[in-house]
């Protein structure tokens, strides 16, 4: 508005940083519903990339975004006395994953999920994802979460072994072991 | 520089999916819904909850086994009377004498 009064002279003003996690989770447990699409905004692409990452499929991935939401929502006060928002999250995720993969049933065949994506929609990066989307499949589940919790949420070794709830040496140890069996089988797939 | 960008990074720039657009509508009525419904106290929540059930039926069968599955323990020996209680016991009966009193005129003179 002030832009167009100073004649489109001075630009428009950046968007106001997002809320931090601990804020929206305050405002959340005094019962304001409208935290929860800001808590969405900033933590839904975070959920659903370790869920997708824990079940491998598209549908089950999005499940454990909506229980994960859910859980959010059915804590309450409780909310408040929670220190680290972004931990507790992927925690939940975790957990929800989990539940998810033990309701599955192991006779059902899933479809497996493109576990990554190019920046855009060059062709060159379709293959890449496509190849080491496939790798990805072959991990177990714990490298695989373990892989994302480093490189895409980029934790600690430490903070990994908390969210996991194993000790940081398992966690750093599951990252090795999963990265190398992972190049290993990229540098098959290259011969 | 990101740890998914690093050189020695398999991922070099890809990134997992981001959820699909819909889903935002369908997690935010769902939990919209789960905020608006009224949180039990925390007694009715024990009380409903599958675990407390379970750990009473458990507890309450624990206690039925027990008392059909463990055998009577050996008989009470016959209590014998100690001798204080058998004196007692056998006090002779008083013998109550008689005397006869005179009740005629001369012998109140």
């Amino acid at each position: 508005m002030n832009a167009e009064r100073h004649g489109g002279a001075c630009q428009a003003a950046p968007p106001p940083p997002p809320e931090p996690l601990t804020t929206l989770f305050e405002r959340l447990s005094d019962g304001d519903a409208t935290a929860l699409s800001a808590v969405y905004e900033t933590a839904a692409s975070e959920i659903h990339g370790l869920a997708l990452f824990r079940t491998r499929s598209a549908a089950d991935a999005a499940d454990v975004v909506q229980d994960v939401f859910v859980k959010l929502a059915q804590q309450g006060a409780k909310l408040r006395a929670i220190r680290n928002p972004r931990a507790w999250l992927l925690t939940v995720t975790r957990r929800a994953a989990i539940d998810v993969l033990r309701k599955r049933s192991k006779d059902v065949e899933i479809e497996e999920a493109a576990l990554l994506a190019g920046p855009g929609s060059v062709e060159e990066w379709r293959a890449d994802a496509g190849r080491l989307s496939e790798a990805l499949h072959r991990l177990s589940d714990q490298q695989r979460e373990v892989l994302y919790l480093k490189h895409f949420s980029e934790l600690s070794f430490a903070e990994i072994g908390k969210t996991v709830g194993v000790p940081t040496f398992t966690a750093a140890s599951r990252y090795r072991l999963g990265l190398k069996r992972l190049r290993k089988m990229l540098d098959a797939d290259d011969d | 520089m990101t740890d998914h960008e690093r050189p020695d990074s398999p991922f070099g720039k890809l990134r997992p999916p981001g959820p699909p657009d819909e889903l935002e509508a369908r997690v935010l009525a769902a939990a919209q819904l789960a905020l608006a419904q009224p949180r039990p106290d925390p007694w009715e929540r024990t009380w409903r909850s599958s675990w407390f059930r379970l750990s009473w039926a458990a507890v309450f069968l624990a206690l039925v086994v027990g008392h059909l599955a463990v055998p009577d323990g050996p008989p009470l020996p016959a209590s014998t009377p100690t001798v204080a209680r058998r004196e007692t016991a056998s006090i002779p009966e008083i013998a109550l004498v008689f005397v006869p009193v005179d009740l005629t005129v001369a012998s109140v003179r």
